[in-house]
């Protein structure tokens, strides 16, 4: 008798039957080990089923039987012998494949937060260590213990107030894109941690702006020689909505005096079954355009998609349960764990200044790079674009 | 009674880079009130009279050197953040 290993058996056997003796089969049990089985093909009733030993499918040519420890043996020894009984086997438990619980990050985070290790950054030997990075987002919170050190330029464009950051949401995008690898407490979770901190205030701190303000923003970190310019922010658009000309020609502009833009491509969309359109201005064709996933690899149910033939998901990087800096304690240090295709995008911009410094690369071939360095995820690339960022 | 404004943004085409100033000026001429000159994307922000679509915006838009007018859009957090 084979022998399943491992625990899960119901007590009864398995007897499988040579191909076309099954009625042979049938007659041979009976006579080896006294068993009396009833067949399919007789169509028996539950009576019968009670008073048999055993069912035989009859188009299987497997019965399943009960049987007693003496006549497992008489039937094992049947199926080393000739004969129309082949193989007999203790019949198992199974159960259906069900999904596992989608456990919230299997990926421990001691050292490193999961979104560094997804992009691979805590593999990289680049730091960042002498690229300009901009993030023009709600301001910074300046004072954060984990940033003390650091080169950070700032500059508000919003009108009565400084960049201190209120809000918290761009002192988080900055931890993504430029944050410690060891601060005071809790894993490390900056991509460039040697990066040049440029802080653009666009965003109020209620969290909205204009599109001059961006702009603003956007000439100020050119002027300044910034190789990256991370914006987390938009609006959303309405599927057919043309890109904006001006933001494309900035962008271009932009990308010959060395500056790449990259954006968030939106929340919008409330999958599965809605896919929004990539927002305003990340869907201009020369701003790179990030979705988000989760630490599965899957993609954030709000993340926008490519809904026109314009305005496209670039790439993605990691947007849900990630955790950085805040400008206030709210009971577990300065930090915050929150999603967003905000927190993909300085994900992205963090490795784009990796690339920056390891390869020198800027503007058009710094977006090559992070293209062709991509990790592929085998999801529609109307979603995640070339897939997910990779450090160099 | 002063008329309503409603802020606008302009990028320069780029055979009007060369000499800024002189779009920056017939902007004025055109009746737009200019905050901003952006040198580095080509790009001037300000406002004009009247209400968003009429023909303040269409003025500018026949300006030398002007590539494209757009409304000054608000711009925020993406939703849910």
């Amino acid at each position: 008798m084979s022998q399943p290993t491992g625990t899960g058996t119901t007590g009864r056997y398995l007897v499988l039957l040579e191909d076309r003796s099954v009625a042979a089969g049938a007659m041979e049990m009976s006579r080896v080990a006294g068993i009396s089985a009833a067949s399919t093909a007789d169509r028996p009733t539950a009576a019968d089923l009670t008073a048999a030993d055993g069912l035989i499918f009859q188009d299987l040519g497997v019965a399943v039987v009960d049987a007693t420890p003496e006549q497992v043996a008489q039937l094992s020894r049947a199926a080393e012998a000739p004969g129309p009984i082949s193989v007999v086997e203790a019949e198992r438990v199974v159960q259906a494949y069900t999904t596992a619980e989608e456990t919230a990050a299997a990926v421990d985070e001691a050292v490193f937060t999961w979104g560094l290790q997804a992009v691979g950054a805590n593999l990289s030997t680049a730091t960042g260590k002498g690229v300009r990075l901009a993030v023009l987002d709600t301001g910074f919170a300046i004072a954060h213990a984990d940033f003390q050190g650091r080169t950070v330029v700032t500059q508000s464009f919003i009108k009565g107030e400084t960049v201190d950051d209120a809000h918290g949401h761009g002192t988080h995008c900055i931890g993504s894109a430029a944050g410690p690898r060891k601060p005071a407490a809790g894993p490390g979770y900056g991509v460039a941690h040697e990066a040049e901190i440029y802080a653009g205030k666009v965003l109020s701190n209620a969290g909205f702006g204009s599109d001059s303000g961006i702009l603003g923003g956007i000439e100020w970190a050119v002027a300044n020689g910034c190789a990256v310019i991370s914006m987390s922010l938009g609006a959303a658009v309405r599927p057919g909505t043309p890109y904006s000309q001006i933001f494309e020609q900035a962008a271009t502009r932009a990308m010959s005096r060395g500056s790449l833009v990259i954006a968030a491509a939106g929340n919008e969309s409330r999958r599965p079954g809605t896919v929004n359109p990539v927002g305003h201005p990340a869907n201009c064709p020369s701003i790179l355009s990030v979705g988000a996933v989760d630490v599965n690899r899957a993609v954030a149910p709000f993340s926008c998609g490519t809904v026109d033939a314009i305005g496209q998901v670039d790439l993605v990087g990691p947007g849900v349960d990630v955790y950085s800096s805040w400008n206030k304690d709210d009971g577990a240090g300065m930090y915050k764990r929150i999603q967003g295709t905000s927190m993909a995008t300085p994900h992205v911009a963090g490795i784009a200044a990796l690339i920056a410094e390891k390869h020198g690369a800027r503007g058009w071939e710094l977006w090559a790079r992070l293209a062709q360095s991509c990790r592929r995820l085998g999801l529609p690339s109307t979603d995640v674009g070339g897939g997910l960022v990779q450090a160099p | 009674m002063a008329l309503a404004r409603h802020k606008v943004v302009v990028s320069v085409a780029d055979d009007g880079l060369a000499d800024l100033p002189a779009v920056v000026s017939a902007l004025r001429d055109a009746g737009m009130e200019v905050d901003d000159v952006m040198e580095s994307l080509g790009v001037v922000t300000g406002s004009v009279p009247g209400p968003a679509a009429t023909g303040a915006t269409g003025a500018l838009g026949a300006v030398p050197g002007v590539a494209s007018v757009e409304v000054d859009r608000e711009v925020g957090l993406p939703p849910g953040e």
